[in-house]
């Protein structure tokens, strides 16, 4: 009797243990649905931000509920797999545009849902090299509603550089000079913050090189077409440029670091720097520039809300809903100045919004501000060909076949010709898979 | 007596059941869930259907050069990373085994590198190394002149490997060290006594007394950490992409190519190989009466 009783309460115990465990959508009342949304906005200030859209919003929409899933940008596509390959994925996602080519080749985005979601936002509204960013292969429907972004150039500190007669590098020859001009590696002094990282940055950066020299990964057929004269000459350019860089692997860090302390007078870097630019209150010294030779390549990258595929009916609706309320111009200027002169405006509204305009970093930009926010219209990145946004690239992009063949021969002295061909085969196989 | 014994018996079983139950939801499940992934080309979307391709992941990675190169270098840095924080943590342990002022702040500043975490370390490690600011290659070319130039500490394969060691050396070696203090303080000292009264020198006395007294704790220590650093990732991930570990192999697979199959297969065949050698050693320290 006594076994039996034991037996039933562990039963039981268990019973409740796993129960609680398994977590449930429903709050109590069948009517009220909860939905994740995961974000790589960890910091506390951006935090603030978000919660106050999460809570504008369930007030607006009293039977949804916003579970935040905050995860730090380096582990966000770790995670992103770890969910989707458990069924567990959350029904709305920040993604960059690279990964959401991956995602949307494993199927995990509902591209009509996100589609009708971006129509009804008032897809004219949006810069069209944003858009671009967003659109699948096939060029039916977006991948995303793009919700801020970012531009990459060549930043230049103007004071330094009329020092010395110079005036905005606008071409190859012309920024090569510069750094050459201003290199004294004795004084550890150096003419350019060049990423040279086996890792992501530094195929942004050459990869705008390469586009402006009409040298893309891709042919128009999605063929790989690499190991051609374009992109030797881009690599071998890129190689020689490396020469008046900070030595060894330079990183956001290292690059960064070196033109906030006067080492360098020019870096390739992100938006991003601006923010740093503005708290030094030297945002009237720096000066944008993208260099061109035979085209102009502005890299730049979207940040996306997107939805994930297989929802139920109600949560799907609830997540169009969130999406479609983080689309208003408002909630999009509220978004973006999360991170003022960092994040950039990819929404007309966003950028004529008073907020935006009033911001005081952005103001402190003054003409700057426009040109990186038309710049987005210049936008080319590796994979997008004849107005195709071919999929593989998010793969090719992956394997970091590109970033190791760049730090090769910029950081490890190796032949232009050897890496291509060492970073053509891997790419192969990676594509044969 | 019998029906008392049987009932004993049933009563221990329902008590063993939730440990029993934990450790298959916990251990035995996710186990046979990774086996049965690495016979497969799986999807991450699993609304996609798997593709059955038998041993195809197993004989990819085991034909692989990179994956035996990774092997190669994961058991040197195992090998060399546990000796050095065994010996040191050892070293240090015996320093510290007897009375002197500021004892216990010592040993808490010793415990400093275990207990902060890895990324605050890594970062200060690689300032410390920065080709361009960094405090090593300033002492080096600006203060003594050992070098002309800054080396690429982190972008050579080989000074990265031997810094990769050496942090890890230093990282770990407080756990040798506590571990090794509390045996230590547990040797009869009367046991020194009359070593030195047969007349035994230091290394004698180190290698009759103290060896067989702290050798449990040796043998854990050893054990225990060989496991830890064969499946290091984070210390070495954020340190250089120039040492390629089991661990990062792993983690490329997995999240960079998105192969979970292969990835599962890679698990499969580490965890084979690390069971060998684990019950190798332990039958050998069995046979040698010191297990």
């Amino acid at each position: 009797m006594k076994l039996k009783i034991m037996s039933v309460a562990l039963i039981f115990v268990l019973s409740v243990v796993l129960s609680a465990c398994s977590g449930s959508n429903k709050t109590g009342t069948d009517e009220i649905i909860t939905i994740e949304f995961m974000h790589s906005s960890v910091e506390q200030e951006r935090l603030a931000v978000i919660n106050k859209l999460v809570d504008k919003f369930e007030k607006e929409n009293p039977a949804i509920i916003i579970k935040q899933v905050p995860v730090q940008e380096d582990a966000y596509n770790t995670k992103i797999i770890t969910l989707a390959s458990a069924g567990k994925l959350p029904a709305v996602l920040e993604v960059g545009q690279d990964y959401a080519k991956v995602m949307d080749k494993e199927q995990l985005i509902d591209k009509e849902a996100v589609t009708e979601t971006l129509e009804k936002a008032g897809e004219k509204d949006f810069y069209d090299g944003a858009l671009k960013l967003m659109t699948p292969e096939d060029g039916k429907g977006y991948t995303g509603i793009p919700i801020s972004g970012w531009v990459q150039g060549i930043w230049f500190n103007k004071d330094m550089l009329a020092s010395k007669g110079f005036e905005e590098p606008k071409n190859w020859e012309d920024v090569l000079k510069v750094a050459k001009a201003f290199t004294d590696s004795g004084s550890k002094k150096y003419g350019i913050g060049l990423p040279t990282i086996e890792g992501g940055f530094s195929e942004q950066a050459f990869s705008q090189f390469a586009l402006s020299n009409n040298a893309n990964v891709l042919d128009v057929n999605g063929k790989l077409d690499m190991n051609k004269k374009a992109m030797k000459d881009a690599l071998t350019y890129y190689k020689e440029l490396a020469q008046y860089t900070m030595p060894g692997s330079n990183d956001t860090t290292e690059v960064k670091d070196a033109f906030m302390n006067g080492t360098t007078p020019m870096a390739l870097y992100s938006t991003y720097i601006l923010p740093s630019v503005h708290a030094e209150g030297d945002a009237d010294n720096i000066g944008f520039a993208i260099p061109e030779q035979k085209t102009k390549a502005v890299y730049g990258t979207v940040s996306a809300i997107t939805i994930s595929s297989g929802l139920e009916d109600a949560q799907k609706e609830a997540a169009e809903k969130f999406t479609a309320f983080l689309s208003e111009p408002e909630n999009m200027t509220d978004w973006v100045l999360m991170s003022p002169g960092g994040a950039q405006p990819v929404n007309k509204a966003v950028t004529e919004n008073a907020a935006y305009q009033a911001n005081e970093v952005v103001k402190s930009f003054g003409d700057l501000s426009t040109e990186i926010a038309t710049s987005f219209n210049d936008i080319q990145v590796f994979g997008l060909v004849g107005g195709k946004n071919y999929t593989k690239m998010g793969d090719i992009t992956s394997s970091g076949a590109i970033s190791k063949l760049v730090n090769e021969i910029t950081v490890g002295g190796k032949s232009v010709d050897g890496e291509l061909e060492i970073a053509e085969k891997k790419i192969k196989d990676v594509l044969s898979k | 007596m019998k029906n008392r014994g049987k009932s004993d018996m049933r009563l221990a079983l329902v008590l063993l059941f939730p440990s029993v139950f934990l450790v298959l939801l916990l251990v035995a499940y996710p186990m046979i869930s990774n086996i049965k992934i690495s016979f497969f080309d799986l999807p991450i979307n699993p609304r996609l259907d798997a593709t059955f391709v038998g041993l195809k992941n197993y004989t990819d990675i085991l034909t692989d050069v990179e994956f035996i190169k990774s092997l190669g270098i994961t058991v040197l840095y195992m090998i060399l990373a546990v000796a050095g924080s065994t010996a040191l943590g050892l070293a240090v342990a015996i320093f510290f085994n007897r009375p002197f002022k500021f004892r216990k702040a010592a040993r808490s500043l010793i415990i400093l590198s275990y207990v902060t975490p890895s990324i605050s370390l890594v970062f200060a490690w690689k300032y410390m190394f920065n080709n361009g600011y960094g405090v090593i290659n300033h002492l080096g070319v600006d203060v003594f002149h050992l070098f002309d130039k800054a080396p690429l500490w982190f972008d050579n394969p080989v000074s990265s490997f031997i810094l990769v060691v050496l942090f890890a050396i230093w990282r770990y070696f407080p756990y040798a060290f506590i571990s090794f203090l509390a045996i230590l303080q547990t040797v009869d000292s009367s046991l020194y006594e009359a070593a030195e009264i047969d007349g035994a020198s230091t290394w004698e006395k180190f290698k009759n007394v103290t060896i067989p007294a702290i050798m449990p704790v040796l043998i854990t220590i050893i054990t225990l950490r060989s496991i830890w650093l064969f499946y290091m990732f984070t210390d070495v991930y954020l340190l250089t992409n120039k040492v390629n570990i089991i661990g990062i192999y792993l983690y490329e697979t997995a999240f960079a190519f998105n192969d979970l199959g292969k990835a599962a297969s890679i698990s499969v065949i580490l965890f084979i190989i690390l069971s060998i050698v684990i019950i190798a050693s332990r039958k050998r320290v069995k046979f040698n009466g010191n297990g």
